[in-house]
């Protein structure tokens, strides 16, 4: 293959543009959101002058929800979650393209992203 | 050697002393905005010169306010996240990431950053200390080491890469470029590794994953290094959820984080192509090297 026709070879398995804006778009919503539910929950512990206790296990901070230390875990979980997103959005990319095997790998990564939530204390 | 795994887990699983486990409980707004400040800063010191913010912020929290080590590096985790996201919005790097490349090497990073996450979990918070000291001033080093790219269009791509399609084209200077990925399993290695350190020690370790596709996959440097960003938020997520699940990870510290370092990472992404850096980097990692001396120093007693 000459170069020319393998440069546009391997152009085409970049990202596509729609994809590029529609990954862009999620990350900026997402993380606005997270930092919006930080800030809100920043505000009520500053005005209610919250300690929130023991706010280290998800699920019990959350269940207090609207306190401000519950609000602050929603924003923080959102985060986290953005490169879960990420991932997925690239795995429907590569599944729209008939990639199985990459389609296999980023399938694999979000599973892998997940495997924290197997730990127990 | 199972003798010695042995000792290592008796000592990892050694109380830490109760002053080191202690979460912040009170946390006043001068608190919150001292960690706001401080977030801000490694964001956008981080975006500007390359290295990831928790080279700052671990070090910051330790030795300025006090943190755990534990909770410093789960945080710094949800932190190098948000800097990953902030720099994913800027648009036209998808001509430049080899996403491809990312998601295979994020497999073994991902999986490697858990491991690190359970280590920091069981070691004592001095070891954490002293690991990082050590690694940090590893990292200011290799920072610092020249990039030169090697042509690799007339050298055939590895197996793997064939299999997997992961080579590409450089268009950032120049003409384009078709450069083919060599040694994938050495890649992936250096990639454990780095998932070891971020899982950790709560860093990016984007040096590392640089070098792992720049010197091993003899990759371009610009697309390893805008690769390597969008890589980092997925072995810090991996990370962080290890810490949530945990029970380490405190909103009230995270939070703040995650808000001074979107505005921060990102205002650095807008000016990176705006200043001179060679002498800001230099001066960087002269201070981050200062902070690692000083974590080697807290971890083995002589400063308090």
């Amino acid at each position: 293959m000459s170069e020319p026709e393998e440069i546009r070879t391997l152009r085409q398995r970049n990202l596509d543009p729609a994809t590029g804006r529609l990954q862009r778009h999620m990350l900026r919503w997402t993380v606005a959101a997270s930092v919006a539910l930080v800030v809100a929950g920043q505000l009520v512990v500053w005005s209610g002058h919250e300690q929130g206790g023991d706010v280290k296990r998800v699920m019990s901070t959350l269940g207090t929800f609207p306190s401000g230390p519950s609000l602050m875990t929603l924003g923080v979980l959102l985060g986290v979650a953005t490169p879960i997103l990420r991932s997925l959005l690239l795995a429907d990319w590569f599944r729209r393209r008939g990639e199985r095997i990459m389609l296999a790998v980023s399938a694999l990564l979000v599973l892998i992203i997940l495997s924290g939530l197997l730990l127990s204390h | 050697m199972r003798r010695m795994w042995a000792g290592y887990l008796r000592l990892a699983a050694q109380p830490a002393p109760a002053d080191t486990v202690r979460l912040p409980e009170a946390h006043t707004p001068a608190f919150d905005l001292i960690v706001l400040t401080l977030s801000a800063a490694a964001g956008f010191i981080g975006s500007l010169v390359g290295l990831g913010g928790g080279a700052l912020l671990v070090p910051g929290l330790v030795l300025i306010l006090g943190v755990d080590m534990k909770e410093a590096v789960a945080c710094s985790l949800v932190g190098v996240v948000f800097t990953s996201s902030a720099a994913g919005m800027v648009r036209g790097r998808d001509r430049f990431t080899n996403y491809r490349v990312g998601l295979l090497l994020e497999v073994v990073a991902g999986a490697a950053s858990v491991v690190g996450a359970v280590t920091a979990f069981l070691v004592r918070p001095t070891v954490l200390q002293f690991v990082f000291g050590v690694v940090l001033l590893g990292i200011a080093t290799l920072s610092l080491r020249r990039f030169e790219d090697e042509d690799t269009h007339a050298t055939p791509s590895h197996p793997w890469a064939r299999a997997l399609r992961l080579d590409g084209v450089e268009e950032a200077l120049g003409p384009p470029r078709v450069y083919h990925v060599q040694q994938v399993p050495l890649g992936l290695s250096i990639m454990g590794v780095a998932g070891v350190i971020a899982g950790m020690l709560g860093l990016g370790a984007g040096a590392v994953k640089v070098l792992s596709m720049d010197v091993a996959m003899k990759m371009p440097f610009r697309t390893s290094t805008v690769t390597s960003n969008f890589m980092i938020g997925a072995t810090a997520a991996a990370g962080a959820i290890a810490f949530l699940r945990l029970g380490i990870v405190d909103p009230r510290l995270a939070g703040p984080m995650a808000v001074g370092i979107v505005p921060g990472a990102m205002l650095g992404s807008w000016l990176v192509g705006r200043m001179s850096l060679p002498l800001l980097r230099k001066v960087f990692l002269g201070f981050v090297s200062v902070m690692g001396v000083q974590m080697l120093l807290k971890a083995t007693g002589v400063i308090g």
